[in-house]
């Protein structure tokens, strides 16, 4: 047979047509759930009670979980305590921190402000108060948090144990705020702690994983009540690379979220505000995070499209400079906000000089697999002095990397931890890691004091489970 | 037709499917206006106690529009929930989680009263 011009112009042609019609065809009937994902919770054990973490990765189930009204009450059932105990905040750690089989103790009835000195803009909260909640008792007495997170259903007392964070080089995380807290000993003790009473305790029971004992509540440090300008922009990537150090010192609170597939990022500034306010608008990342999924799971196999399609999008946005939001309000209704998708999530804090090269090869890597889709994270931190503070030897930038709760999670080990730790990353406490007590303590210069302090506190391990037993070398059970 | 337009009509066509998908997916009677959202953030159950567990436990996600819970007062949201799954099956959803909610809604000492009294207050109905 003879083959025309023609006819191999036809064959081509056909050919060209056949094979993305295959790879759409193909990619369309991909089922991205992960094969073990079980979204049943188990029954609890005659007796017992069911616990699940926000994100649904990790079920526990208590003999109990306790919620004391008092600390008197606290005190005793730790005293005569026989078994393990594991403290628990809002759960929204996504690691396994509090999960335990035996008692749980829950401190969100201690709650609430319980006195405040306006004029020297300090607080005394319940450790149990949710971050939100807390945020809005300041405000009513004319103070504020300098910083949130960007979530606010955590306590207190959860947010400080794992050094949660927010955003801003000038701004310190969360526990930084802390002149003193109350803890209540494994062995059933009361003891108030600050800077000056007892610093080497001070320095530990900040960021503690609730391993020291329970805390109760806690002193703050406030500011005057403030407003602020929140401004996005849609940006593309290398231009927010190249700029992501001088943006954020341009900035009293800078942040941007990679994503992923699309060549843009998503940038967001919060600067002082004074004058009128106009109020927040609702949040539309939910509507961008399932756009970003239905673009995978239509566009997955065809990476050109999938960044042609949203870079023609943004070319549609009316703002010139890409500022798709621009809106003020009180700080604490900026700072936050709320997390519906479910996903799972790693961070881990690099000195601030190696974020931009990390943050390169981190996504090179999560784009070298057309299956990612979730936005990545990228906020700066300043210094403060705890000892198991991964900001507390200067400012660090903070990367982190998620995918969807109901899929697969490798892509966090594999391929975005080891970037991580090579360029000298610090896991975020309640986020995913894989890191155990020896690759801590060359990470941080006082993890041996911390591990002493604890083992002295707690010397038959009542406040250790599987995961704070692996972080603290110690066997579990013991 | 010159392969320009061509060019432009398909990333057109791209920026009207992502425009398309990040369109706000709540266009219905269940948007709460902006009264709605303001009244959420100040509306506190009479009885102190249940004012207590309501600001410590309910609060955070149910002042909250972005949370995407049903907003508190904002009936609207709630008479259809109530009429289609009965108070025993959201307080059911309560005790078990439910989305986002975690198992016993952030108040593992909470009784099925107050829960019920609770829901109450958050569906409208005043006096709880």
């Amino acid at each position: 047979m003879t083959i025309t011009r023609r006819k191999a112009l036809a064959l081509g042609a056909g050919a060209a047509l056949a094979v993305p019609a295959v790879q759409q065809t193909r990619w369309l009937t991909k089922d991205f759930t992960r094969a073990d994902f079980d979204p049943t919770l188990p029954q609890a054990p005659a007796g017992h009670r069911l616990w699940r973490n926000w994100s649904g990765f990790y079920t526990a189930t208590p003999q109990e979980i306790f919620s004391p009204e008092s600390e008197a009450e606290l005190a005793e059932k730790l005293a005569g305590w026989q078994g393990r105990v594991r403290p628990v905040g809002s759960g929204h750690s996504f690691i396994d921190l509090v999960p335990t089989d035996d008692l749980m103790v829950d401190v969100s009835r201690l709650s609430g402000l319980y006195s405040v000195d306006v004029e020297a803009k300090t607080a005394v909260f319940g450790a149990g108060t949710r971050l939100r909640q807390a945020a809005m008792l300041a405000d009513a007495e004319g103070l504020a948090f300098p910083n949130l997170p960007d979530i606010d259903v955590q306590t207190l007392a959860g947010s400080y144990a794992t050094a949660t964070h927010g955003t801003g080089r000038e701004m310190t995380a969360l526990h930084d705020r802390v002149l003193g807290f109350r803890l209540i000993t494994p062995a059933g003790e009361i003891r108030d702690v600050t800077r000056d009473s007892d610093p080497a305790f001070f320095a530990a029971g900040r960021v503690s994983l609730g391993a020291l004992g329970v805390i109760t509540q806690f002193t703050l440090k406030l500011v005057d009540r403030f407003a602020l300008r929140r401004q996005v922009y849609l940006l593309p990537m290398d231009e927010t690379f190249d700029t992501m150090l001088e943006r954020a010192r341009q900035h009293h609170y800078f942040e941007f979220y990679v994503l992923p597939h699309t060549g843009h990022c998503a940038v967001i500034t919060h600067d002082l505000h004074e004058g009128p306010i106009e109020g927040r608008q609702p949040s539309r990342d939910e509507d961008f995070i399932g756009a970003f999924k239905t673009m995978r799971d239509v566009l997955g196999w065809w990476p050109w499209a999938r960044r042609k399609a949203f870079e023609a999008y943004v070319t549609t946005q009316d703002d010139a400079n890409g500022r798709v939001e621009d809106e003020t309000d009180i700080s604490w209704k900026l700072l936050a906000t709320s997390r519906i998708t479910k996903m799972n999530e790693m961070e881990y804090h690099l000195p601030e000089a190696n974020g931009e090269v990390a943050l390169r090869e981190v996504v090179a890597a999560m784009e070298s697999r057309a299956d990612t889709f979730f936005p990545m994270e990228v906020r700066f931190t300043g210094q403060d002095d705890a000892w198991l503070s991964p900001f507390n030897d200067g400012v660090r930038c903070s990367i982190a990397v998620h995918t969807a709760a109901n899929e697969a999670y490798d892509t966090l080990f594999d391929l975005a931890e080891p970037v991580l730790r090579r360029h000298g990353g610090r896991p975020h406490w309640g986020k995913l890691h894989s890191l155990g007590a020896e690759d801590l303590a060359a990470l941080y210069p006082r993890y041996d004091d911390f591990l002493a302090l604890r083992a002295a506190m707690d010397p038959t391990g009542k406040f250790l489970n599987t995961r704070t037993a692996k972080l603290f070398g110690q066997p579990f059970p013991s | 037709m010159s392969p320009k337009i061509i060019i432009l009509l398909i990333l057109l066509s791209f920026a009207g499917l992502v425009a398309f998908l990040v369109l706000p997916s709540r266009f219905d009677a269940l948007t709460p206006s902006a009264a709605d959202i303001a009244a959420a953030q100040e509306l506190r159950p009479n009885n102190p106690a249940l004012a207590a567990i309501y600001e410590r436990s309910c609060f955070s996600c149910h002042a909250d529009v972005d949370a995407q819970a049903p907003l508190t007062g904002h009936r609207a949201a709630w008479v259809p929930r109530l009429k289609a799954r009965s108070m025993e099956r959201l307080v059911a959803s309560v005790q078990g989680g439910y989305q986002a909610m975690p198992p016993m809604g952030f108040c593992p000492d909470c009784t099925e009263i107050e829960f019920r009294a609770l829901i109450a207050f958050m569906a409208g109905e005043v006096g709880q």
